[in-house]
């Protein structure tokens, strides 16, 4: 994913702009140009498009739908003035460091619980890296402490290993308890 | 309820999670185990507190994590099977906070060695601390270890180092010096300071001992060198200075007289910036200005007059970062201390062996 900022052209005045974006339940969206541009995607096709941007005809996104772009666009209207996010890693054990989230992410995650999977596949598309990134590590929190059977559960996954490939992990990874 | 999850989203939840959680994440899925599996050489690893080595007896050593824990003979890891073979292989995922060998050199090699055949991969270590082996024999540890960081502090080690290096494939992160500079001369310092390439190290810290060497001029050489240079930024980036590491009390020439001696000799005089702290003032002294970066001296003093410090900052005009490479602070300031203390380390490997 690029982490460059997305400020190619950003005069004020167009960021007040109305732009329609349609996405592939055919479902017309009027955003503000300053929060369609937290989607470094959208942020190109509009740069791309330049002079030549018709903000009425509207940009279409063939891989989001209607009920998940709403959900990406509380994000982006609460996200449409913050820096860039920092992806950092712990030195010794390699770990990505667990950003910190602030209580309006705390709820807006609890409220799309059963969509993470969703939002994440939105946001790696439309590149929207706090989105995806922090998706991500609330996935992380999901199967931190469960045990595998549960995770299955969670995320309806089918149980495919047999029992001796399971007998070989355990022996391998020699710290393993379950 | 999800039908198809791509591998990506998967792969990048997984980055968050421990070791441990990643082992049986393994036992989920095929998919999750072949993430896992494929993706070994960057997800995480478990920490380990301390590899060590001692010899038992003429034949035979032992490795362990503390000495007072149960631990594994030579004999034993040459015929390694069943458990110990599996443990040993699983030190691939592992990293040791730091390798402390009490014993000789041909020893330590002939067990890392051994490890390194046995795991197949090479053993990781945050901090290397045996460091008076013949300088010779450290691109040889490196061959069967990773480390990121090593101390020196024999002085004929770092001598050689500054004089005579010898390249290494894969160079430790960091390479920690302890200059004791009644041994070594500013001509070599300044010679290496200049041109760094020794090694390949992305970063080198010069623990100054005492004050001393920073006499006969030095410090203005210092300067020049920082003044001229095509990439200050690279150069502030990976060398750092520090001045009585021991907190003794400094004797002999300070830096900062030198470098306001040199000052006023300098023909681009120019006239500090002052700013006003809560518990000291600042007197920020522009050496350098470029488009993109700014070399800056900064003296810091209290409000008795008296020179409490000394830093050389370079400020990247274009991303807003600065690098800061020489400081001599009072003790008693925080120091950021990058090594984590045993305490924050899994005993785990204990139980191993």
């Amino acid at each position: 994913m690029a982490t460059e900022s997305a400020n190619g052209v950003s005069s004020p005045e167009l960021n007040e702009r109305d732009v329609v974006i349609t996405t592939n339940d055919n479902r017309n969206f009027t955003v503000k140009i300053g929060v369609a541009r937290v989607s470094k995607t959208i942020n190109n096709m509009i740069q791309d498009l330049g002079e030549s941007l018709d903000l009425s005809s509207g940009i279409p996104l063939p891989n989001v739908d209607g009920p998940i772009f709403e959900k990406v666009l509380e994000w982006c209207e609460e996200h449409k003035n913050a820096p860039e996010i920092k992806v950092e890693q712990d030195p010794h054990t390699r770990e990505r460091k667990w950003f910190t989230m602030t209580e309006w992410e705390e709820e807006y995650f609890r409220k799309f619980l059963s969509h993470l999977w969703d939002l994440a596949m939105a946001a790696n598309y439309l590149e929207i890296p706090s989105l995806y990134y922090y998706t991500c590590q609330k996935l992380a929190e999901r199967i931190k402490g469960r045990t595998p059977e549960q995770i299955r559960e969670m995320f309806g996954i089918e149980d495919d290993l047999t029992e001796e490939e399971k007998a070989e992990i355990r022996r391998t990874n020699v710290w393993c308890t379950y | 309820m999800e039908p198809f999850i791509p591998i990506e989203l998967v792969h990048d939840s997984l980055l968050f999670l421990t070791r441990n959680e990643l082992e049986k994440c393994q036992l989920v899925c095929q998919r999750w185990k072949d993430i896992v599996t494929a993706n070994g050489n960057h997800m995480a690893l478990r920490k380990l507190s301390n590899l060590a080595i001692w010899e038992v007896d003429e034949d035979a050593i032992a490795l362990a994590s503390e000495p007072k824990y149960p631990s594994i003979s030579w004999q034993n890891l040459i015929n390694s099977s069943g458990p110990n073979l599996n443990r040993i292989r699983s030190l691939k995922y592992c990293i040791f906070n730091v390798c402390s060998a009490q014993t000789e050199i041909r020893l330590i090699l002939k067990a890392l060695k051994q490890l390194h055949v046995i795991s197949g991969s090479k053993i990781n270590i945050f901090r290397y601390g045996c460091t008076n082996e013949p300088y010779e024999l450290i691109p040889e540890i490196l061959n069967y270890t990773t480390i990121q960081k090593i101390t020196i502090n024999e002085q004929q080690n770092i001598r050689k180092i500054l004089t005579d290096p010898v390249k290494i494939p894969v160079p430790p992160r960091k390479i920690v010096m302890l200059v004791d500079n009644t041994v070594l001369g500013n001509e070599d310092l300044l010679d290496f300071i200049g041109k760094r390439n020794l090694y390949g190290a992305e970063r080198y810290s010069l623990k100054f001992l005492t004050s001393l060497s920073w006499r006969h001029g030095f410090f203005p050489e210092l300067m020049r060198i920082y003044t001229r240079t095509e990439e200050p930024k690279k150069l502030v980036h990976s060398l750092k200075f520090t001045i009585n590491e021991r907190g003794e009390k400094i004797s002999g020439e300070m830096p900062h007289t030198q470098f306001l001696h040199w000052l006023n000799l300098n023909e681009n005089k120019t006239t500090p910036i002052l700013k006003l702290e809560e518990k000291f003032r600042k007197e920020i002294y522009e050496l350098k200005r470029r488009p993109s970066y700014v070399i800056k001296v900064i003296i810091i003093k209290n409000f008795e007059d008296k020179i409490l410090g000394v830093k050389l900052k370079v400020d990247d005009l274009t991303e807003r970062v600065s690098y800061k490479s020489l400081k001599m602070e009072p003790i008693q300031e925080n120091r950021v201390n990058e090594d984590v203390g045993d305490e924050h380390w899994n005993p785990a490997w204990c139980s191993i062996l």
